[in-house]
């Protein structure tokens, strides 16, 4: 016993550092943030308070507002990125001419901070200058959209402009792991669909997209978190409020606001909590409905 | 490219010969539309950082914008740069943000490889249970933990420090997955040899186990780098000395303080971007090999 | 085993190496090379005067430029913060001024924590300190009283009651001098004389009305009939809204609220006083540019001739003041006049940032000296207006900067904060986060100016209900 504990003893040594680091920067302030969500600062003392903050955010409007406008954000976003992506990947698939530099191209903004990308596009989106409504003015559109003074749903707002952002950067991201998925699906059964003489649309409806199941998940999947916890390119545009009208804040932001400018460390932590619980809970939706879809394709085939 | 190759094989097979002149128009067609569909797209992700660009180079930028599209300055001038330049300490930004980036990817890299290989060929008590608890990283989000990352970066002192930007993310358990994957797949045979030989593990990791870990280590670097960056939510909650201001936050400071000067903003933006993009034309190769590897991106 | 120790000490080496490379850098004060020498005077004075005050000082400052930099529009050099420290060291001899200069910033990164961090360290004497109220009532200021009393040097040289207005409660003496003002600034209307001219509209008074600002804006919004330009008639800063709903809204006769015995406020947004100021608000919305809700500064083309906006509210001091000085020109082409005033006579933001000292300061003497040199002296008031366009706050600014008193308006750009009302407490707090979104909605049509004001109202009850009285150490 003494002897192998010896000898493992240096892969102790070899896994050591990144549990050290693990124990501070993960483990502890993870279970920090669960213990300050049940305290209240009372004279630079905490107090427990049991689930009052949990209570006080499930009435709070800002942060369901915040909440919610996150989801949308999300949803809007991935259900736009996905199609758009996958459609163009497989355009570029099949182009032999500088498939390569458009490959480059299209990641470009990927490498770019996300910092100076929102801050370009900050004057791109102006109403009265921008580079958009240039365009748009030259193209004889009147009245020109209000794009980020636009706080209500409608095409051209706030929450249309950050996606149109959000697509932009990510566009080149989601096809290039869409083409890695598309050179994984085995040729046979490509060769199996002309057997069938199955034209090129329905070949790709029928064994392309079938076949990159496992990309979907994984893009849902990554995809989702992201999107809970969006933060810099919509703080850059409307800080840590969201503006206009609040229409550009998400659970982050609101954390941020609550912890850094309204100095309550402990509803903040609530609402990380909050935050954590979602993302988890999207995770395992999304793994289950994805599986579920498999179970019943194999199923029925 | 494959469905479409063989598609048009296979008509051309089932006897179709005829058409054969009128296939080839119809795949030249295919790839006119294809490729102008591409150039569009290229256009659009081209037309920001262009129009940038010109705007940055125009001396009149920071009081009046043209009302016309303009994808050349309007009045060509180097004077935002020299605003930029002289009134926020970019050379320091700049060092900063590469002191941050190349310390905290060195240390990502080594540690990941090193407990990776320890989870792919060590043999030691609790090593299952080990991993399983790292891998909970991948699923705690960094914006759930960043008060209590605060609080102790500001009890331990370590605010307003290098060690604030770079001590979280030296190590992490995404990087030491991607490595005990990639390490599983080295044959046991190679380490066994190296041990007969006597070597010693830290040096069977040096000599043998990093050697052949190029591809996954370049991916990392990649994905580490970007990340580090980039970043401007936790240098937002622990750097308030202008000193220590990275790059990316840097420019986020300046243009977030009220009363930025368009063309001055849009000159600080292409002082950080530009050396960036032309990095990534040299090594696009390797990043886009590495974000298709690991399926992350930055 | 052998391997294992060298595994170690390797281990150890990079760590340190690690640990050695995270090391913070060298400080940022200034090292002082300069030895600190007291001067034999040759010339005694023959009257009893005090032994030369010495040391150092270390003095905490908020957004100066770090260095020489260059002014955005005019390309003119902006001085950085070393020039006052050599400023002040050239006229005290044994007193070594250290200046550490921070971003005004927000949040965790911003100047309130740096602030706070500073002084439970004890790290500076002085401070410019805009929440001085708050630090003075948690016992961490010098009461400036017995300063003041014994200095015959000392005069109150502000206009007004700006001395006044830094006196508050602290532990065990209800009545303290906290603070003297520093760095001013104000909020001003603007008009442009010329689109005025071509639209055959009168000049607006130097104490313009709501109803005068309306009928004038509306009056000017349209195809310009002289150039045919699209012109507006109003504007206004979406992002930083709330200052000028704050002087409608007096205007309208509304006042905030109070601040209790306690230190904890009562603050009213749902009074029928906001809602007349809102429902304004929302009707001038109409004659600005597009768009408006998302500017945070000045409209497009201000100061230039391809301005088209005609009434410019809220004008702020670091906007024009600098361009104002290096081409009085503008000045007559944008015309300024006081801010809106409510029954009271007041109106407008106050702003004025004093100078603190820390109780804690082990070199009060010499603090005192830097204090009064930052706050009376014209150099220093100069050195403002030259790093920043902050507007002197003494009564003699005219004469500190006479290309200011020289402008067209000088007197509506010089006295506007003698009018203005007094500082709200929560300029900085939730209450005012929370009515700058209710307005943001209502301006977009979100929500009625009425449904704004009282989710306002909501969620600042909400927040006020969690603070507790401030305690005191």
């Amino acid at each position: 016993m003494l002897r192998k504990l010896r000898k493992s003893l240096i892969w102790y040594v070899f896994v050591a550092p990144t549990f050290i680091l693990y124990a501070l920067f993960v483990a502890y302030p993870t279970f920090e943030t669960f213990r300050l969500s049940f305290f209240q600062e009372v004279a630079t003392r905490q107090e427990f308070v049991g689930a009052l903050h949990y209570i006080r955010l499930l009435g709070n409007q800002v942060f369901l507002a915040a909440l919610l406008n996150t989801a949308f954000l999300g949803i809007i976003f991935l259900m736009i990125i996905v199609p758009l992506s996958l459609v163009m990947a497989s355009l570029l698939n099949n182009l032999h001419v500088w498939p390569n530099l458009f490959k480059a191209i299209y990641f470009l903004p990927q490498i770019t901070s996300t910092v100076a990308v929102a801050l370009v596009f900050s004057y791109v989106f102006q109403p009265n200058w921008g580079l958009v409504n240039n365009i748009l003015r030259e193209l004889g559109v009147d009245p020109l959209p209000l794009w980020l003074a636009e706080p209500r749903y409608v095409l051209t707002g706030s929450r249309a402009a950050v996606t149109i952002l959000a697509v932009w950067v990510a566009l080149g991201y989601y096809m290039l792991i869409f083409q890695a998925g598309l050179q994984a699906v085995p040729s046979e059964l490509y060769d199996a669909a002309v057997v069938d003489g199955a034209g090129p649309l329905q070949t790709w409806w029928l064994i392309t997209i079938p076949s990159l199941r496992p990309t979907f998940i994984f893009l849902f999947i990554t995809g989702t978190i992201d999107a809970m916890s969006r933060f810099s390119d919509l703080w850059m545009l409307g800080g840590p409020a969201g503006t206009p009208a609040r229409s550009l804040q998400t659970i982050v932001m609101y954390v941020y606001q609550t912890a850094f400018e309204s100095n309550d460390f402990n509803l903040a932590s609530a609402a990380a909590v909050i935050l954590f619980v979602a993302v988890l809970v999207l995770t395992v939706v999304n793994f289950r409905s994805f599986l579920g879809r498999e179970f019943s394709s194999q199923s029925g085939a | 490219m494959a469905s479409s190759e063989n598609i048009s094989q296979a008509r051309s097979i089932t006897g179709l010969r005829g058409l054969l002149s009128s296939q080839r128009n119809f795949r030249r067609l295919q790839q006119i539309i294809i490729f102008v569909i591409m150039l569009i797209g290229a256009v659009a992700m081209i037309a920001p950082f262009e129009w940038m660009l010109a705007t940055s180079f125009s001396r009149s930028a920071n009081v009046a914008m043209p009302r016309i599209p303009t994808f050349w300055p309007s009045d060509p001038s180097t004077f935002n740069y020299k605003v930029a330049i002289t009134n926020l300490p970019l050379a320091r930004y700049y060092l900063n943000s590469l002191i941050v980036t190349v310390v905290s990817t060195l240390g990502y890299l080594f540690f990941s490889s090193l407990t990776g290989y320890a989870f792919a060929k060590g043999r030691f008590i609790g090593k299952s249970v080990l991993f399983i608890i790292l891998l909970t990283t991948l699923m705690i989000p960094f914006e759930i933990r960043m008060i209590p990352m605060y609080l102790l970066m500001r009890q331990l002192h370590l605010s307003d420090s290098y060690a604030a930007l770079i001590l979280p993310f030296i190590s992490g358990g995404f990087g030491t997955f991607l490595m005990r994957q990639y390490i599983s797949a080295i044959p046991d045979e190679l380490i066994d040899a190296a041990r007969m030989d006597g070597a010693n593990e830290f040096t069977i990791y040096t000599r043998v186990v990093l050697p052949l870990c190029g591809p996954a280590l370049a991916a990392l670097t990649v994905l580490s780098a970007l990340w580090r960056w980039n970043d401007v939510i936790w240098p937002l909650l622990v750097i308030s000395d202008r000193s220590l201001f990275t790059i990316t936050f840097g420019l986020a400071m300046a243009s977030r303080s009220q009363g930025i000067f368009t063309g001055v903003a849009l000159a600080t933006s292409a002082i950080a971007i530009l050396p960036i993009m032309i990095l990534y034309l040299f090594l696009q190769r390797y990043i886009i090999r590495g974000i298709m590897l690991t399926g992350l991106k930055g | 085993m052998k391997s294992q120790i060298r595994i170690a000490f390797v281990w150890g080496v990079l760590c340190s190496i690690v640990l050695a490379s995270c090391a913070p850098p060298a400080p940022v004060e200034v090292v002082h090379t300069q030895v600190v020498v007291q001067t034999q005077q040759v010339e005694v004075v023959v009257t009893a005067a005090a032994a030369p005050v010495v040391g150092e000082v270390k003095v905490l400052l908020i957004g100066k430029p770090d260095e020489d930099s260059i002014d955005p529009i005019s390309g003119a050099n902006i001085p950085g913060v070393q020039q006052l420290e050599g400023m002040f060291e050239a006229t005290h001899d044994g007193i070594d001024m250290q200046i550490i200069n921070i971003p005004w910033g927000s949040g965790a990164t911003g100047y309130g924590p740096k602030t706070e961090s500073m002084i439970q360290a004890q790290e500076a004497c002085v401070y410019l300190m805009p929440g001085a109220f708050q630090y003075g009532r948690r016992g961490y200021l010098e009461n400036l009283d017995p300063w003041i009393a014994g200095d015959p040097t000392f005069k109150d040289v502000w206009p007004g009651d700006y001395l006044e207005q830094w006196r508050g409660w602290g532990p065990g003496n209800p009545d303290n001098q906290w603070a003297l003002p520093y760095s001013g600034g104000n909020r001003v209307i603007h008009y442009d004389s010329v689109l005025f001219e071509q639209w055959g509209v009168e000049p607006l008074n130097q104490h313009p009305t709501l109803d005068e600002i309306e009928e004038k804006a509306k009056a000017i919004t349209g195809t310009n009939p002289v150039t045919g330009d699209e012109n507006y008639g109003y504007w206004y800063q979406g992002k930083y809204i709330n200052w000028q709903f704050q002087a409608i809204a007096h205007a309208f006769g509304a006042t905030w609220g109070t601040v209790n015995a306690d230190g904890t406020w009562t603050i009213n947004w749902d009074t029928p006083e906001y809602l007349q100021a809102l429902e304004w608000l929302v009707m001038m919305s109409q004659y600005a540019p597009p768009g408006a809700l998302a500017a945070d500064a000045m409209p497009e083309g201000f100061l230039t001739d391809q301005n088209v906006v005609g009434i410019i509210p809220e004008g702020e001091t670091g906007y024009y003041l600098t361009p104002f000085v290096n081409d009085p020109s503008l000045n007559e082409r944008f015309r300024t006049t006081y801010n809106l005033q409510g029954p009271d006579g007041k109106g407008g933001l106050f702003i004025a940032d004093p100078v603190a000292m820390a109780a804690s300061c082990p070199n009060k003497e010499a603090a005192w000296e830097v204090m009064k040199w930052l706050t009376m002296s014209s150099e220093s008031q100069k050195y403002n207006f030259d790093s920043g366009g902050n507007l002197p706050v003494i009564d003699g600014a005219a004469e500190a900067i006479p290309a200011i008193g020289a402008l067209v308006d000088a007197d509506a750009i010089l006295n506007q904060n003698a009018f203005a009302e007094i500082r709200y407490p929560w300029a900085s707090a939730q209450p005012r986060f929370s009515l700058q979104a209710a307005i943001e909605a209502a301006i977009a049509g979100t929500l009625t100016p009425k449904q704004a004001l009282e989710q306002a109202q909501q969620e600042t009850e909400d927040w006020l209900a969690q603070q507790v009285p401030t305690p005191i150490p």
